[in-house]
């Protein structure tokens, strides 16, 4: 069987895929491969699942007729085995060989599971990536569980969020001396952690687990500075690695993900990598890393499929964004995550939970961390570090001005108004 | 597709638009019910942004939809019958990714009494009757709906 | 000071079971009436500042606003009246002289409403507009004793300069400066659209109504601001301003606030200064020296534009208006004294100057019995206020007649009377962009265009009644009008019988 568009991968990258794809092919075949059973969904949304906020059905990304009216043909619940650029096939667990004119490799990441000592498949031991994961943890719960998490980041502290709704007693243990120190500033990840700690959250910073006791459950772990926590659920939130070895193993050029051009090219022609697994260029550190975020997965995935389909799009620019919400406090970061000791400019305006930091270098912004009610407007800084507007171009200050359009350049807002984007 | 068109010196700054789209996304279809009743003061998608030469600004339908890329939930969307951009606020569950994304800050963040909260943007009012009730409001013509 | 005695003159009705706080009002009040009290969680009035303008009114999306006269009662007294108790407090207070905007309002006879037009009967049929030929087009200019006809038919008689009108309307003098250059632009695209014409006032014609000239009237006035070569060229008529209706023997007056960098260039005079014009031409002191005036314009634009003469309603009109014809005029406005205006003494607003009705009626009589009626064509303004107006002001014997109050209330204004202050809520008697820019040309344009066509359209059906297929035929036929609720001496100088002879 041959399909013209074939995509490994079922999440964002794969549906912008389609979409990019459908914007300039309106006819030539598309087949995804999607190791989980069912339709895409949000992936960030199972802490929301766990949190009663959302339902599975709701979960599904795109709408009913989503693949239909595109004309995908969506193979769920099949692993791809292997990538043969030669023959140009995939070769599948259940769905036997699928020869392509253009695949994308959007495999996304798996957890990160440092090795620990006793860790061995215990049933109570999860990562928190899958939906499966966090269907596995609610039944697992009740109102007494105790639940120690491993990884106070994005995914450690949603994950805490989602399973306070079923138990209080809940206990995150981070490396660093702080909390989400991947995208937060100090003083940031202070306000995050005392929100936390007043609702009951216990931290342990600056300590990961060095082992854990129990055969067929994990009874308690051991940290690194002797501390024992028993529990009765161990949730494994760390981190992502990216999902690279169909790529590698077909001689594509992998670092630490598979490295892609501005269009998402690869080393081999006619293979195209986005999301999670793809190693692109991060505009605001000037850097080639992945930027491992739902919303460059889709970007990534629709460029992807522009340029698979033979069409043109501008170069995408692309640098961290994250907007969360943390047990009621929002938070929204961009661009670097740095200080003066980095050689940037910080100024901040704090009020109580209302947060505003913004990072500078060269008279212009590069990075910011809004929380609480300052979180509103955000997209208007980070358009200003999209389209690098200096300062002096601006029509307020990055600080102080109330972030609305008024904020922009004069010849932005004129455009946006006029319907002259675009 | 429809869009609206902003003409910046011809606002007055009157809000007129902020009270009439309130009203036409309420269930009563009647401002004082809306604002009363209903308690939607603040659920306006389009803002007035005051002082001199200042002017009201709603979602600007950008082509390249940078909050339908952002969203988590799939609640943003393109709507297939007439190309807009719309927030299905019953799949939504309020991360504010759209409003980070956003690059004219139009959406905004909405908490219900009950605690429910989703993202707020403007829909041209397909949800009504597709005529903007900002449009038909303006005492000026600042705001004209147009084909692009 | 101690204690001002001044009270409010109007109360500021909100009704609680529509107001929804939106602050549409607080934004829109120039006055700072409106206020939100976060306090009381409530919109409050501070109506001291209130001049009734209605922009609240109108703008407010539940109409949960009215305003009406502040309920201060005085004791009855016919003589005593609030008005002019009020007006002593205020001159012992400011020590000023009293300033009105807009026309009078006083009690006076309006004579309009005390005549009745003819309808055609059994005899003399009228005329059914929507099927015949209806002429309401009219030209403006001095016409010769008699004409001369070629062997072709072709007119050999060397004709004055005319200006055509596509009805007997034209736009009257509001100056920018006394009002914005949107009220004007709005009036200039009205005029070409209609065909009939706008006048510039004594501000000069800012460059930005440049395409619009030639339907412009521009003004002479006593103070000759904004008046130079190009100026003189660019309208389809001149006007020599020597008076106007609302403040007879004085000139005009634009308060230092209302000039600004705009209204400077076009006037040719420093920002912030008061404009004030003085009460006569510094170089007509006499009947020839306005002569020579005229024809020095007509030397500037080489007889190619007929020189028109603006004269206030007073006493001996009649003989004033026959010097203005034999002084080389082609055309005499006649203006009334309920004319409006942005700014007037109100002494003699009210006190000064005659009713335009009888003044046309006097000088189109004098004119016709010197025999020189035919060398100018009469122009009567002051306050017409309808179609009606119209077709009894040409049947006293006016070839076109002056809008302007009309025109501005067409436009959004609501007669507060307050254009002095420069504080205009609809945009049209302010130089504040931030007021101005609330008249948009383009929609206050079309609602004067569709003013003036239902006009043109009532002034047709009016005259098919009558049984006339065109204006000329009513032009002084004073037979098409009966006097109501008149004495004698009042039909004599309207120079019409009464109701039922």
């Amino acid at each position: 069987m041959k399909v013209k568009y074939l995509i490994i991968g079922s999440s964002a990258a794969s549906i912008g895929a389609i979409n990019g794809i459908r914007q300039a092919d309106k006819s030539g075949s598309i087949a995804v491969i999607g190791e989980e059973e069912g339709k895409a969904y949000g992936r960030p949304l199972i802490s929301y699942y766990l949190q009663g906020r959302t339902t599975k059905e709701k979960m599904s990304y795109m709408d009913e007729g989503f693949y239909l009216r595109n004309a995908v043909e969506l193979y769920s619940g099949v692993r791809a085995k292997k990538i043969d650029v030669a023959k140009k096939a995939v070769k599948t667990d259940k769905a036997g060989s699928i020869g392509y004119e253009k695949l994308l490799v959007a495999t996304g990441s798996v957890p990160f599971v440092p090795p620990m000592e006793g860790l061995d498949g215990q049933e109570n031991a999860h990562t928190f990536m899958r939906f499966s994961d966090a269907s596995a943890i609610e039944k697992e719960l009740d109102e007494n569980s105790r639940v120690v998490i491993v990884g106070g980041g994005l995914i450690g502290l949603k994950a805490a969020e989602g399973i306070y709704e079923h138990t209080k007693n809940i206990t995150v243990v981070e490396l660093a001396p702080r909390v989400l120190s991947t995208v937060l500033d100090e003083e940031g990840s202070e306000i995050v952690r005392e929100r936390l700690e007043k609702a009951g959250v216990r931290f342990e910073l600056g300590k990961t687990v060095k082992s854990v006791v129990g055969k067929k459950k994990i009874t308690s772990v051991v940290l690194t500075d002797g501390l024992e926590l028993p529990l009765d659920a161990l949730v494994l939130a760390i981190g992502v690695r990216p999902n690279t070895a169909l790529a590698k193993d077909a001689g594509i050029i992998v670092d630490r993900g598979i490295k892609v051009d501005d269009f998402m090219r690869t080393s081999e022609k006619d293979v195209f990598a986005a999301g999670d697994a793809a190693q692109g260029y991060d505009d605001s550190s000037e850097q080639s890393r992945i930027l491992a975020l739902w919303v460059n997965a889709a970007r990534q995935g629709f460029t992807a499929g522009i340029t698979m389909a033979g069409a043109q799009i501008e170069k995408q620019v692309f640098l961290p964004l994250n907007a969360i919400g943390l047990f009621g406090l929002s938070v929204a970061t961009a661009g670097v995550n740095a200080g003066e000791k980095e050689g940037f400019t910080v100024r901040t305006e704090r009020n109580g939970e209302e947060y505003r930091r913004i990072v500078e270098k060269d008279g212009r912004l590069r990075g910011y961390v809004l929380m609480g009610r300052e979180v509103r407007g955000a997209g208007i800084l980070t358009e200003i570090i999209y389209q690098k507007y200096t300062n002096a171009e601006l029509s307020g200050d990055t600080v102080h001005s109330e972030l609305n359009m008024r904020l922009m350049p004069l010849s932005y807002q004129r455009a946006a108004l006029e319907l002259m984007q675009d | 597709m429809k869009k609206i068109k902003i003409n910046s010196s011809l606002c007055v700054g009157c809000g007129r638009c902020e009270v009439f789209c309130t009203a036409n996304h309420s269930a009563s279809r009647d401002i004082y019910k809306a604002y009363t009743l209903e308690g939607l003061r603040g659920t306006n998608r389009i803002h007035l942004l005051e002082g001199n030469d200042g002017y009201a600004v709603q979602c600007r339908q950008c082509k390249h939809t940078p909050c339908v890329f952002a969203c988590i939930s799939g609640s943003m969307h393109v709507d297939p019958s007439s190309g807009a951009v719309i927030n299905d606020t019953k799949k939504c569950v309020g991360c504010w990714s759209c409003i980070a994304a956003c690059p004219n800050g139009c959406v905004f963040p909405y908490h219900e009494k009950d605690g429910t909260k989703y993202a707020l943007k403007c829909d041209l009012c397909l949800s009504a009757d597709g005529e903007p009730a900002c449009v038909k409001a303006c005492p000026n013509g600042a705001l004209t709906l147009v084909e692009v | 000071m101690s204690i001002s005695f001044q009270m409010p003159r109007y109360e500021v009705l909100r009704r609680e079971d529509r107001c929804v706080k939106c602050r549409v009002c607080e934004r829109q009040c120039a006055n700072l009436v409106h206020r939100y009290d976060a306090d009381l969680d409530k919109m409050i009035a501070d109506e001291m500042q209130c001049v009734n303008c209605q922009r609240c009114v109108v703008m407010c999306p539940t109409r949960a606003i009215a305003i009406r006269r502040y309920p201060l009662e005085y004791r009855e007294n016919a003589n005593w009246t609030e008005r002019a108790i009020v007006e002593i407090q205020r001159q012992a207070e400011g020590g000023g002289v009293l300033l009105s905007g807009m026309g009078s309002p006083d009690d006076k006879p309006v004579y309009w409403d005390h005549m009745m037009l003819n309808a055609s009967q059994v005899t003399n049929p009228s005329i059914d507009p929507l099927r015949e030929p209806m002429e309401t087009s009219v030209m403006l200019g001095c016409k010769p004793d008699s004409v001369t006809l070629g062997a072709d038919g072709s007119v050999k008689t060397k004709l004055p300069p005319q200006v055509r009108l596509s009805m007997p309307v034209m736009f009257s003098a509001m100056s920018f400066g006394s009002i914005s250059l949107n009220a004007q632009k709005s009036m200039a695209i009205a005029a070409k659209k209609l065909g009939i014409t706008f006048n510039t006032g004594e501000g000069g014609l800012h460059r930005d109504l440049e395409e619009y000239k030639d339907a412009a009237v521009v003004q002479v006035a006593s103070g000759r601001f904004g008046v130079h070569t190009d100026y003189l060229s660019a309208g389809c008529m001149i006007e020599i301003k020597i008076g106007q209706g609302a403040k007879p023997g004085i000139g005009g007056h634009l308060p230092g606030r209302k000039v600004n960098a705009d209204v400077s260039v076009t006037r040719m005079i420093p920002e912030g200064t008061d404009a004030i014009s003085p009460a006569p031409h510094h170089d007509i002191y006499s009947i020839e020296d306005l002569r020579q005036l005229i024809f020095s314009l007509k030397e500037a634009t080489e007889y190619k534009k007929p020189v028109c003469v603006k004269i206030a309603a007073v006493h001996n009109v009649a003989a004033i208006a026959s010097g203005i014809v034999r002084a080389g005029a082609d055309v005499i406005a006649i203006d009334g004294f309920r004319g409006g205006t942005g700014a007037a003494p109100t002494r003699f607003r009210d006190n000064v100057g005659i009713p335009v009705e009888l003044a046309l009626a006097a000088v189109d009589s004098r004119l016709r019995k010197e025999g020189i009626r035919q060398r100018v064509s009469l122009i009567c303004c002051g306050s017409i206020r309808n179609s009606a107006d119209i077709v009894k002001a040409v049947a006293i014997g006016a070839d076109a007649c002056y809008i302007a109050s009309s025109a501005l209330i067409a436009m959004g204004c609501h007669m507060c009377g307050t254009c002095f202050t420069g504080k205009c809520n609809w945009g049209i008697a302010t130089q504040d962009e931030r007021l101005t820019r609330r008249l948009n040309p383009e929609i206050a344009s079309e609602r004067l265009v569709n003013l003036l066509s239902a006009w043109n359209h009532e002034i047709m059906e009016m005259l098919g009644g009558m049984g006339l297929n065109s204006i000329e035929a009513l032009r002084g036929n004073r037979l098409m009008l009966r006097g109501i609720g008149l004495n004698q001496k009042e039909l004599d100088v309207l120079g019409i019988a009464h109701a039922g002879e």
